[in-house]
């Protein structure tokens, strides 16, 4: 017996696909985030980051701190989404720790 | 990796570090969001790593690349990636005989390793009798992909899970309840913690399709438990795509993923079942939905109130947050008999937990860890679901032929041999 069986797969709407931002012309001089999340590595390797990066580039570079208290999605929160997008505002680029 | 592609939409460049365990997961994470060529860096750092040598000594190893990820000029694709190949979703996808659709389906990822039915025209028009909602109806969105749960793609699913159509009504709630931001689907579903959603049914459907609350209602064996859940899981493939080892990060796995559904035994129970007490009329029909990632049984060390009581809660200890607990009748007698509630015996075992922290998965409140409902068939067992998050009820809706529709099933039970 011979079957004609149709798809399980959802559709999903249109993604409009976006490239990622242009780069540094280089670190020196520039406000760089750490962003931590909600992850229990996430703060410790973010301090090894920030211990390097001053390690490293000493008072040439700024660094600047954030930790989502929250377990969702941080930018669709609506109490910390504002305020990580008011954070980036004022980086040059940011480092990301998920703890994964 | 949504926290680096929203720095990306806010023209803020952004780099990851990411286990090395964890790239798929951030290159699916990356391209559900439409910025798939989002820059993250491999570390060797463990895994929720508290050891502070070996997080240095991986951010040493990992600096290099991060600061090349915030420097080195975009390629061509960067600035504008391609496309992401499609998936057939409409209209027939394939033709075979039985052998050739299993391999068909498998080799797709579209199943959980277990045989399916086919999902013909007819089976899923069929399936489609047990709702009034039209096919394109989209119930729901489902992580990680955003795949629309559409009542069609419900269908087809559940026509491969082996459901019969009487399931749909509770499917379809099922979604609906997943979907309430409050359960926390979208972590749960690919957490590294295995989370699984445990379904609990009440209301008169339980009778009508046949869902087990008594003897072994979370063994195999009924066809109604073990569709339901499993129709569940196949659709969180699916149609949230979360597959495992991509999205679906959990590290043991679950195998309650194959399916976890119960209708609580109401008939044997002395207390109001939960949908009453939380507000449902008796006569209603409604699906609770939670998502705990392990489970297990005791035994009372005595068989009166505090016995039975004093096992659940030492046997909690100190450190869990979420709790359903499954009274079976003889245990649920005894503890009516001595004048508790499910109201005080929650509130017996919230005595046992610690606090809540401020954040986390669900956020539960000081008064919402733990909940009491009675399962299971003649014996004296304790059943403990444990979990983290919040539970999320619906009601289950039937469609106008619901009486014909389950007539024609109603004899679809097994018949054992006595010997």
């Amino acid at each position: 017996m011979m079957y004609e069986v149709l798809s399980p797969w959802a559709e999903t709407d249109p993604l409009p696909l976006a490239g990622i931002t242009p780069r540094l012309d280089g670190i020196q001089g520039k406000r760089i985030g750490l962003y931590a999340n909600y992850k229990r590595a996430a703060v410790p390797i973010q301090d090894a980051v920030h211990a390097q990066l001053l390690e490293r580039f000493g008072e040439s570079i700024a660094l600047d701190r954030f930790h989502q208290a929250g377990s969702n999605d941080v930018g669709s929160s609506a109490d910390e989404g504002p305020l990580f997008a008011k954070w980036l505002e004022g980086l040059d680029g940011v480092i990301v720790a998920v703890g994964d | 990796m949504y926290d680096t592609i929203f720095a990306e939409q806010h023209h803020t460049p952004a780099v990851a570090l990411v286990n090395r365990g964890f790239v798929n997961d951030a290159r699916s994470a990356a391209a559900s969001k439409g910025v798939p060529t989002a820059r993250f860096v491999p570390t060797s750092i463990p895994c929720e790593c508290t050891v502070a040598d070996k997080i240095a000594a991986g951010v040493r190893e990992a600096l290099p690349d991060v600061l090349a990820a915030l420097t080195t000029p975009l390629t061509p694709e960067e600035i504008s990636p391609a496309p992401r190949p499609t998936e057939l979703t409409q209209g027939v996808v394939f033709e075979g005989d039985l052998a050739e659709v299993q391999r068909f389906y498998y080799k797709r990822g579209w199943t959980d390793g277990l045989p399916i039915l086919p999902p013909t025209r007819e089976a899923v028009a069929e399936m489609l009798t047990g709702t009034d909602l039209p096919p394109d109806r989209v119930v729901g969105k489902m992580i990680p992909r955003l795949g629309k749960a559409t009542v069609e793609k419900i269908a087809i699913n559940a026509v491969m899970a082996g459901a019969l159509p009487t399931a749909m009504p509770i499917l379809i709630a099922a979604v609906e309840a997943m979907l309430d931001p409050l359960s926390s689907y979208g972590i749960f579903q690919v957490s590294t913690g295995s989370w699984s959603p445990f379904f609990i049914v009440n209301g008169p459907i339980r009778e009508q399709v046949r869902i087990n609350g008594s003897s072994g209602a979370l063994s195999p064996g009924d066809l109604a438990n073990a569709s339901i859940g499993r129709a569940i899981g196949l659709m969180a493939r699916n149609l949230g795509g979360a597959r495992k080892g991509l999205e679906d990060m959990g590290v043991l796995g679950n195998p309650a993923k194959y399916s976890m559904v119960l209708g609580e035994n109401e008939e044997d129970s002395p207390w109001q079942p939960q949908h009453v007490q939380l507000g449902f009329a008796a006569t209603d029909n409604a699906v609770t939905v939670s998502f705990p990632n392990s489970y297990v049984q005791i035994v009372p060390r005595g068989t009166d109130d505090r016995g039975i009581l004093d096992t659940i809660c030492d046997r909690l200890g100190k450190s869990w947050r979420q709790v359903t607990v499954l009274v079976c009748p003889s245990h649920a007698a005894t503890l009516a008999d001595a004048g508790w509630t499910p109201s005080t015996l929650v509130a017996e075992i919230q005595r046992t937990r610690p606090p809540v922290p401020a954040t986390g998965i669900g956020r539960l409140s000081d008064t919402e860890g733990a909940r009491v409902v009675v399962a299971g068939g003649p014996g004296a067992w304790i059943g403990l679901v444990l979990g983290v998050g919040r539970w999320v009820s619906r009601p289950v809706s039937v469609p106008a032929n619901w009486d014909r529709l389950v007539r024609k099933y109603r004899d679809y039970v097994p018949n054992y041999l006595r010997y």
